[in-house]
């Protein structure tokens, strides 16, 4: 009998726990994740070594042969930790050199020079030199999306070993920011290049950390790069990333002590996230700066949204606020325009419609007279349960104004493949990170073949082509002023919000926003989700 | 003996090739082209490709032969991705190991539980403790593992911080980590099928315990803790151990939600990701990898139970 | 598998079988009226979903995120994450889970019962052949073959309780075949027989009403196995389409309210549900088989 007993009483004891504990939950207790409650503040300097886990929110499964690779934000983040861009962004917004010594355009910007650092080497030894930039530029030039945004570019030469000479067709004043393009163009190594069949997997960067192993949805984890360019940099040994893609889990993981920093745009977790930091059990760092714009686009190839009237009719019926208050808990900021308002672009009154459900029925109404009774929409969205939520919402306030609306839940790819090919209606899309308008070019340009809304619009068009040649500084900020107005009264899109992006960490994990730009000239602008690697250092 | 084992070889062999069959056929029931739908971003050489691979050309029958051929020596097929893709057999073979290590871990765990209460609730049958046990048990029968699963993340996990809500450790990493790692999903697959466990358990138990030899045993004074281990469990838990045999296709549907749920690379989380990215190539050889998997534990159950009882044994 | 276990019917809800298996000495009393208070409970409430004076599923009764909201008289259990009434949620997935769970079962109970029925009556080589084809259907762990039917086929309430109907023919026709043995034997069918009725009279006539008890036996635990599978599939993203409300649904899209502990009552809500339906369908599975003495030997 007492053995049996006791067991059997071990195991109702902890049964008991489990109930105690249920009960004990929600006191906000503060068990300190860390040893400084403001983390964030007198950080110290930097300390060396240590490895951390930085979880992310999707697996980058297509791999990272950049030049034809569609990186998700946090395939970027990855991509930051093994290779550099020629240029990045300043805190002010300028694009200056980094991995290139300069970037000089001719007096008529029809020709840029780019001169490159001395001494740099890939991670497998060979030197960073014109030889490779010229061909990294010319592999650019022919992937999958990037082609689109380099079909300006004429020709590249070799001038001498550290010099390339880059051809424009027109004029091209914004070339810099293009050479960042959103952290997507960063320097692989001719050996990563030329293996075609290996070239997604086997990256080889001139970065930060060099790629020891990655097994596709599980981890992927680098090592301090021992000879990096930029002396005394990283800092630490080792980043392992590892893809949770349920947003709730990878906030549980931070907190539980499985990640030591994680990624989220979710802001229902950024909230939680805010109340841990303010407990001082973690920290974070949110960004808005050149934030995306979360946003519907539709097709204007395909009914219903071949009809301006159908159009109108949903932006008048998308109550924003009400969306962004249960989806986002309010966090985030309701836009009216693609631009962020510290971005050239951006103007105070783009001339967006206000949520009118009366006005909506009417266009509804009419819409349906001209096309026998029926207004029918059908949104797709990933399967992603943030998007999906938001899709259901979207249904229940079109209904209020006669639009049904069914939902198609497809993968990312599919998504972003329907919208190549024209076969979608309406989808909840993202993009259009701050930068230069001009990068914008190939999303809205009527003489793109990735303007996945398919609209031709002359004001659009003359914007654009104005202000890619405009070699005016000062007049050209304010070239892009009429291009919100312009995208508002083709009624293209419903913008909904700035996207928000939130990087927490323990409080032991520091440098997020990175060290000085090497040519001095304060850190690295971030923009929008990405922050540099190079930097994160952990305190013992 | 040997006749009858030989007939359930021939009978393994069908079921097999039928499961192969059935798991083959799953990608044409994919609506339109299943290249188009396998990439649909991607060149028209890498649908062609695919097409070859899988020879969506030749007749049904042929495709067949040639995926199980390629089946059978371990090649599973590929990942379609932009650029190349990796086999499924190294994602599976490192998915395998976890998988197994979970549903070993939740059955033992459900043993360790069910006995121990399934002992005492057929000892004390009929009191409140046997009653208070056997209510317990069948409520727990309708608690779904994967609630179990969150409320466990939320309390154990992220407010006590006793055990990780996410990831896996490898044993030889550290073997209180990878035990800790485990528990909570072992555990959320273990409560329902302990639950199971012990009621026949139980019951089976208090039938034992009517038997004459036990009654003799009583009164030749014997400690009760020695009647009931000794001479009452082991006759009581012939079915038991069997039904934990057989339950173990429970567990694998259970650890598929599971998995995903703590992110565990395992088959299921495998199966997950593959479903969620359009690798129905993996979808396919992970459901006839599970679906033969299954077949043979079943098969060696069997066979266990052919071995240890002789009224089968007898009857055949 | 063990010819005399009662986990032959074992199935892939392999639990089932456990469950039925375990004597059961249930009558009719307090705990089957609660069980059935349930049920019809919940039944009603799907049923009568539209007449209810609650919001609709879809609509959104409040401005902000509801989901902080306390319950109060109008809003029963609150809101949940998309501010949607909870309660309203509730009721309408009833309708939906219910609604996949008995139609998943009737499938289950019609092809399963005329393959038993043939099986056990026949016996023979068409005996053999359907045994063959259970067994084949019970080969795969049953969550992982709903799995791939939903993820190939689609996700429309058809397809999902097709695929779930598929996963209980087996478990439903083994219940009928075995008890269709038995009660072909009795003397009145043989009576029957030497009078010269016909096979599909007697069948229909004599021993289907016989064998039903045991069906229903099996079958109310398998709406069980179903609801829950259902769930299961739901959070995986192979269940039912976002915009169908059902519990599954509730609980998947409740998750992070309770993982961070802001908003746990969306998931206890939808599991609650899930939990006292299972409990409720098991229990009366049980009373049933006491009540008729379906005996384990006869699960065979």
């Amino acid at each position: 009998m007492s053995r049996s007993a006791r067991s059997s009483f071990a195991a109702i004891v902890v049964g008991l726990a489990l109930v105690a504990a249920a009960c004990g939950g929600g006191s906000g207790s503060s068990s300190a994740g860390g040893t400084s409650p403001n983390g964030s503040k007198g950080e110290g300097p930097p300390q060396s070594g240590g490895s951390i886990t930085y979880g992310l929110g999707a697996e980058s499964s297509n791999g990272f042969c950049l030049s034809g690779a569609n990186l998700s934000p946090e395939g970027i983040q990855v991509a930051e930790s093994i290779y550099d861009t020629l240029t990045v962004p300043n805190e002010k917004g300028d694009y200056v050199p980094y991995l290139a010594k300069s970037v000089a355009p001719s007096s008529d910007y029809k020709e840029w020079v780019i001169t490159l650092r001395p001494g740099v080497l890939f991670h497998d030894g060979t030197p960073f030199d014109a030889a490779a930039v010229k061909l990294n530029l010319d592999a650019y030039r022919h992937g999958l999306l990037i082609q689109f945004a380099f079909a300006n570019i004429a020709d590249t030469t070799v001038v001498d070993p550290m010099t390339v000479k880059v051809t424009m067709k027109v004029p091209w004043v914004a070339f810099p920011a293009y050479l960042y393009f959103t952290g997507r163009i960063g320097m692989m190594a001719p050996a990563q290049i030329n293996d075609k069949a290996n070239c997604a997997t086997k990256m080889i960067g001139t970065g930060p950390f060099t790629l020891k192993d990655w097994v596709v949805n599980d981890h992927l984890t680098v090592l301090k790069n021992q000879k990096y360019w930029r002396p005394g940099l990283p800092y630490l040994d080792q980043i392992t990333f590892r893809p949770v893609v349920d947003p709730s889990q990878r906030t549980n993981g931070l907190k539980g002590g499985q990640l030591n920093i994680i990624h989220t745009d979710s802001a229902l977790q950024i909230k939680d996230l805010r109340d841990a930091a303010a407990h001082g059990q973690l920290t974070i760092f949110e960004n808005q700066k050149g934030a995306e714009v979360s946003y519907n686009m539709m097709n204007v190839s395909h009914a219903p949204f071949d009809d301006i009237t159908a159009r109108q009719a949903v932006i008048l019926a998308t109550d924003r606020v009400e969306l962004n208050n249960i989806v986002n808990g309010g966090v985030n900021t309701i836009a009216d325009q693609p631009f962020a308002p510290d971005v050239v672009g951006y103007v105070p009154d783009p001339g967006y419609p206000k949520f009118d459900l009366a006005a909506a029925k009417v266009k509804a109404d009419a819409y349906k007279a001209k096309h026998g009774g029926q207004f029918n929409v059908e949104v797709e969205t990933t399967i992603d349960p943030e998007n999906a939520r938001e899709a259901q919402l979207l249904k229940s306030q079109w209904a209020k104004a006669g639009i049904n609306a069914t939902i198609k839940q497809v993968d990312e790819a599919t998504l972003i493949s329907d919208a190549i090919g024209g076969g979608y209606q309406m989808n909840l899309w993202r993009n259009h990170q701050g930068s230069d308008p001009d990068t914008q070019w190939v999303w809205w340009h009527g003489g793109s073949a990735i303007n996945f809304q398919r609209f031709k619009d002359p004001a659009v068009d003359q914007i654009f082509d104005i202000g890619r040649s405009d070699i005016d500084p000062a007049k050209r900020k304010t070239d892009y002023d009429g291009l919100s107005k312009a995208l508002n009264a083709g009624a293209y899109d419903i913008w909904k919000w700035y996207a928000l992006w939130a990087i927490a960490s323990q409080t032991n994990v520091h440098g997020i926003t990175g060290p000085d730009l090497p040519d001095g000239g304060g850190k690295q602008g971030l923009l929008a989700s990405v922050h540099p690697m190079v930097g994160l250092w952990v305190s013992k | 003996m040997g006749a009858l084992i030989g007939k359930k070889v021939v009978q393994l062999a069908a079921v097999l090739l039928v499961v192969t069959f059935f798991s083959f056929l799953l990608i044409h029931l994919l609506p339109g082209d299943p290249a188009a739908t396998i990439i649909p971003l991607g060149t028209d050489a890498q649908r062609t490709q695919l097409r070859k691979d899988v020879g969506l050309d030749k007749p049904l029958v042929s495709q067949y032969t040639r995926w199980l051929g390629k089946f059978v020596r371990g090649d599973f097929g590929r990942y379609y991705r932009q650029f190349g893709g990796e086999p499924v057999r190294k994602r599976l073979s490192q998915a395998l190991p976890v998988s197994l290590q979970l549903l070993v871990y939740a059955e033992v765990l459900a043993l360790v539980i069910a006995i121990p209460l399934g002992i005492l609730a057929a000892y004390r049958a009929g009191t409140w403790v046997d009653r208070f046990l056997s209510t317990g048990a069948f409520a727990s029968l309708a608690i779904p593992d994967f609630v179990l699963a969150l409320v466990l993340i939320f309390y154990l996990g992220v407010k006590l911080k006793w055990f990780p809500v996410l990831g896996y450790v490898h044993f030889g990493q550290s073997p209180t980590e990878h035990f800790k790692s485990m528990f909570l999903p072992a555990f959320s697959l273990a409560l329902a099928q302990a639950a199971v466990y012990m009621r026949l358990l139980r019951s089976d138990m208090i039938a034992t315990l009517q038997e004459d030899y036990i009654l003799m045993a009583r009164s030749q004074g014997l400690p009760t803790w020695r009647i009931l281990l000794r001479h009452a469990l082991r006759p009581s838990s012939f079915s038991l151990l069997t039904v934990a045999g057989i339950s173990v296709g429970t567990l694998i549907g259970g650890a598929i939600v599971i998995e995903a749920i703590f992110t565990l690379p395992g088959v299921g989380l495998t199966i997950f990701q593959a479903i969620s990215e359009r690798q129905y190539i993996a979808v396919q050889a992970c459901v006839a990898v599970i679906g033969c998997g299954y077949v043979v534990v079943n098969f060696v159950v069997d066979l266990l139970y052919t071995a240890l009882d002789p009224r089968v044994r007898h009857a055949a | 598998m063990p010819p005399d276990l009662p986990t032959d019917v074992a199935v892939a809800p392999e639990v089932i079988a456990v469950v039925a298996g375990a004597p059961s000495r249930r009558t009719f009393g307090v705990g089957a009226w609660l069980a059935v208070g349930w049920l019809v409970l919940v039944i009603g409430l799907a049923l009568l979903a539209p007449l209810l004076p609650i919001p609709k599923p879809s609509e959104i009764i409040d401005h902000g995120a509801l989901r902080d909201a306390k319950p109060s008289l109008s809003h029963l259990l609150g809101g949940d994450d998309n501010s949607y009434d909870l309660f309203s949620r509730i009721v309408w997935g009833a309708r939906n889970s219910l609604a996949v769970g008995f139609f998943a079962v009737a499938i289950g109970g019609t092809v399963g019962g005329f393959l038993g029925l043939i099986a056990g009556y026949y016996r023979g080589r068409i005996e053999t052949l359907i045994t063959a084809v259970l067994d084949i259907m019970l080969a795969f762990p049953a969550l992982v073959l709903a799995l791939a039917l939903t993820t190939f086929l689609g996700h429309s309430l058809f397809y999902v309780s097709l695929a779930l109907g598929i996963i209980s023919t087996p478990i439903l026709a083994r219940i009928t075949r075995a008890n269709t043995l038995t009660w072909s034997q009795r003397e009145f069918v043989t009576a029957a027989r030497a009078q010269g009725a016909k096979n599909r009279r007697i069948i229909v006539r004599e021993v289907l009403p016989n064998v039903v008890p045991a069906m229903a036996s099996i079958a109310l635990l398998a709406v069980a196995v179903v609801i829950v599978a259902e769930a299961g599939l739901s959070l995986l993203g192979a269940g039912l389409k976002v915009d169908v409300p059902s519990w599954g649904n509730i609980i998947t899209f409740g998750r992070s309210g309770l993982t961070n502990g802001q908003a746990p009552h969306i998931v206890f809500s939808g599991s609650g549900a899930i939990f006292f339906t299972v409990l409720s369908l098991n229990y009366l599975g049980d009373v049933v088989r006491a009540r008729f003495d379906v005996k384990e030997g006869a699960l065979t």
